[in-house]
């Protein structure tokens, strides 16, 4: 049955669609930013490794997204760097996606949070399918691509793109890192908060969001404030924009314009040594 | 703002369908929906922006003033599918705006927006071992 299953869902007309996929019972439960996730599969293997992976967001809460893994065996090697989005591989009719990344297929349908991902026994296929569906599933929520860090009070998010010094500073600040890639921004009735998500080096975490920190090397700690306006542009190019769904997308953009305009922006061009942390938790005012 | 009687010898937009805007700050930043784009628009075209008032039934009032750079600036708009030509008769409005400007309305700025973000990469390489490791530094 398992076999029938994998062949089918690679190599047949279609990818199967959730609700055409017989449930499994061993299954694991991780949070992504307030979305409790289950991860179901007939590998064990491959569900330890997710374990491992995701290893410190378990999480016990009723899942609002059950995914299941088909691992197929005899697929191509990965490429060196298999980057870039996911490419459809049908139309979309506003709830239900089906993509493709190197070496997976995923189909999707949001109306009913269930997902079946086919690819190889490797995590990377979750990863990138989470980092896609986590835009469309969060309401009132941004995802960010940005570290963050907190004083144990107040999170800031420290955003910016690859190579501007995320993991460099979350490496600097140590357990006061939450994460250094990835992270949610929600906007709620007590305010703004920021939680970790487990991309790459992350640990669970959420605070209330005191500011923003874009980031780049320089020789030595600088911090700048930016007007709204110029904050604005620079973080468009940090958020991960729902794109698939318009309606989706005018949402994130309503959360979005909030963010920038309620949340203190500073340009944070910092060497790498320690007492960076000064510089990162320093008060509006400073 | 005010308004006068209009000549009916001005293009009149309104707002595209597919387009989302705020003001943040001193600009006003419109998002498209549909080719997944952001533009900055400076003060007086914030303003410019404005003066399409929607209407509550959805549909969006379409604007002709008579100043030839509005003109030209809602011409810019409508290039970048971001206004379009209303057609004579859609709207109740007969009067023409004449809007009070600091400064020429312009497009500041456009950059193209992403579902991962810029330069950001989706996977961790490793050959099929479990990788906790950010793959790009």
């Amino acid at each position: 049955m398992a076999e029938l299953r994998h062949d089918t869902a690679l190599h047949g007309t279609r990818l199967l669609r959730p609700h055409e996929v017989a449930r499994d019972t061993c299954s694991r439960r991780f949070d992504f930013g307030g979305i409790p996730a289950e991860f179901s599969s007939d590998d064990v293997r491959w569900l330890a490794q997710l374990g491992l992976r995701y290893s410190g967001f378990e999480t016990r809460s009723r899942p609002t997204l059950r995914v299941r893994y088909d691992v197929v065996p005899g697929r191509k090697p990965l490429p060196d760097r298999p980057c870039g989005e996911l490419q459809p591989i049908a139309g979309s009719d506003g709830t239900h996606l089906e993509l493709e990344g190197p070496g997976f297929k995923v189909s999707a349908d949001l109306a009913t949070g269930a997902a079946v991902i086919a690819g190889p026994r490797h995590t990377y296929p979750v990863d990138a399918v989470m980092r896609e569906l986590l835009p469309l599933l969060t309401r009132d929520s941004l995802v960010m691509h940005t570290a963050l860090v907190s004083d144990g009070t107040r999170a800031w998010a420290c955003a910016g793109p690859s190579g501007a010094g995320k993991t460099t500073l979350a490496a600097l600040l140590g357990e006061r890192a939450l994460c250094d890639e990835l992270a949610v921004v929600t906007i709620g009735r007590g305010g703004i908060e920021a939680r970790s998500l487990p991309y790459w080096n992350a640990r669970p975490g959420r605070a209330p969001l005191a500011g923003i920190h874009l980031l780049r090397h320089g020789p030595v700690h600088r911090r700048t404030r930016l007007a709204p306006e110029a904050a604005a542009r620079r973080l468009l190019a940090q958020v991960a924009w729902p794109t698939r769904f318009p309606d989706a997308l005018a949402r994130a953009f309503a959360v979005f314009g909030a963010i920038a305009e309620r949340v203190p922006v500073w340009e944070l061009e910092f060497a790498p040594r320690a007492d960076v942390d000064a510089a990162v938790f320093a008060g509006e005012c400073a | 703002m005010t308004n006068s009687e209009s000549t009916q010898t001005f293009t009149r937009f309104r707002r595209a369908n597919h387009v989302a805007w705020r003001r943040i700050g001193g600009e006003t930043v419109v998002l498209d929906l549909k080719a997944h784009r952001a533009f900055g628009l400076n003060e007086p075209g914030g303003a410019v922006w404005e003066a399409i008032v929607d209407l509550p039934d959805g549909a969006a009032e379409a604007i002709a003033p008579s100043e030839p750079a509005v003109q030209a600036f809602l011409a810019e708009l409508a290039g970048l599918g971001l206004v379009e030509a209303a057609p004579e008769g859609t709207h109740a409005s007969v009067s023409t705006p004449t809007l009070a400007l600091a400064g020429s309305p312009k497009v500041a700025w456009s950059d193209e927006i992403r579902s991962f973000g810029a330069g950001t990469c989706a996977f961790v390489p490793g050959g099929g071992e479990t990788c906790r490791g950010n793959p790009h530094g």
